[in-house]
């Protein structure tokens, strides 16, 4: 994946579901539609949840990159 | 003799047909109703885990608490005074608020409990208290049942300021066209 540039990072390492979902709506709020947020997880369900997520919200998922079990999701806010 | 009226065989009524399927989930309003009937502390924490899932989701969540559920909803720093000797028993037997929810399994005298929530927190799962903070941060909206709060001579000074108390009215309003639950 090329190098994406986020406006935002949010750490969701050690949380469990449903709170990384909870603390990415409220991060969500305070961007401007267009804006990309980063969320770093150490949580193999995100990979499912976070597409899940931007799915219902209509934010879109950019994807992710993965370095020693340290995960890296790339959400861009909705319009 | 043949009645007049005419009575339905109720077995060969023929079955209403099934309302038409609408456009699937896109057709139902993005709205989550959950009706928190018990006070038990694992049960209300499912149904903190959906509402705080859905409204971080984008959902428009409503959660009425109405029985044992009212429970969780009463401040800690007072005691309800209830109105007469029955309901002043009452309420001395369902003492306490958030923190006072018993495991509806395995909970053998609080034990269970102690346990779990010291299992949940070395997880890093967020705990009730938390979970009411997160939901009212979202949005969420807390009714408590007003029947529920008159039998139990409970009065809105007894409850979280959070709280907002509403009949079934609004309930069947806000659960109309929305995704509910029991619990």
């Amino acid at each position: 994946m090329t190098e994406i540039k986020a406006d935002a990072s949010l750490d969701c390492k050690g949380l469990l579901c449903p709170k990384p979902m909870v603390e990415m709506f409220k991060k969500m709020r305070g961007l401007i539609p267009g804006q990309i947020l980063e969320v770093l997880s150490d949580d193999e369900l995100a990979k499912k949840n976070i597409p899940d997520w931007c799915t219902k919200t209509g934010n879109e998922y950019l994807g992710f990159t993965e370095e020693n079990k340290l995960l890296r999701f790339f959400v861009k806010k909705r319009a | 003799m043949d009645s007049p009226v005419s009575v339905p065989n109720p077995v060969a009524a023929p079955v209403a047909a099934p309302a038409p399927a609408t456009d699937g989930a896109a057709a139902a309003a993005n709205k989550v109703t959950l009706i928190v009937f018990s006070g038990d502390m694992d049960k209300v924490w499912a149904a903190f885990n959906i509402a705080n899932g859905a409204a971080a989701s984008g959902m428009d969540v409503t959660m009425f608490f109405t029985f044992w559920g009212l429970k969780i909803l009463k401040r800690e720093d007072r005691h309800p005074k209830g109105d007469n000797w029955m309901t002043k028993m009452f309420l001395f037997m369902t003492r306490g608020g958030l923190h006072s929810l018993k495991l509806s399994n395995l909970h053998r005298g609080g034990m269970g409990k102690w346990m779990m929530e010291k299992m949940a927190k070395a997880k890093n799962v967020a705990s009730l208290e938390e979970m009411l903070k997160d939901a009212v941060d979202l949005g969420v909206k807390i009714y408590g049942c007003e029947v529920s709060t008159r039998i139990l001579g409970i009065t809105r000074e007894d409850l979280l300021d959070c709280v907002e108390i509403r009949g079934i009215a609004t309930v069947i309003k806000e659960a109309t066209g929305s995704t509910p639950f029991f619990i």
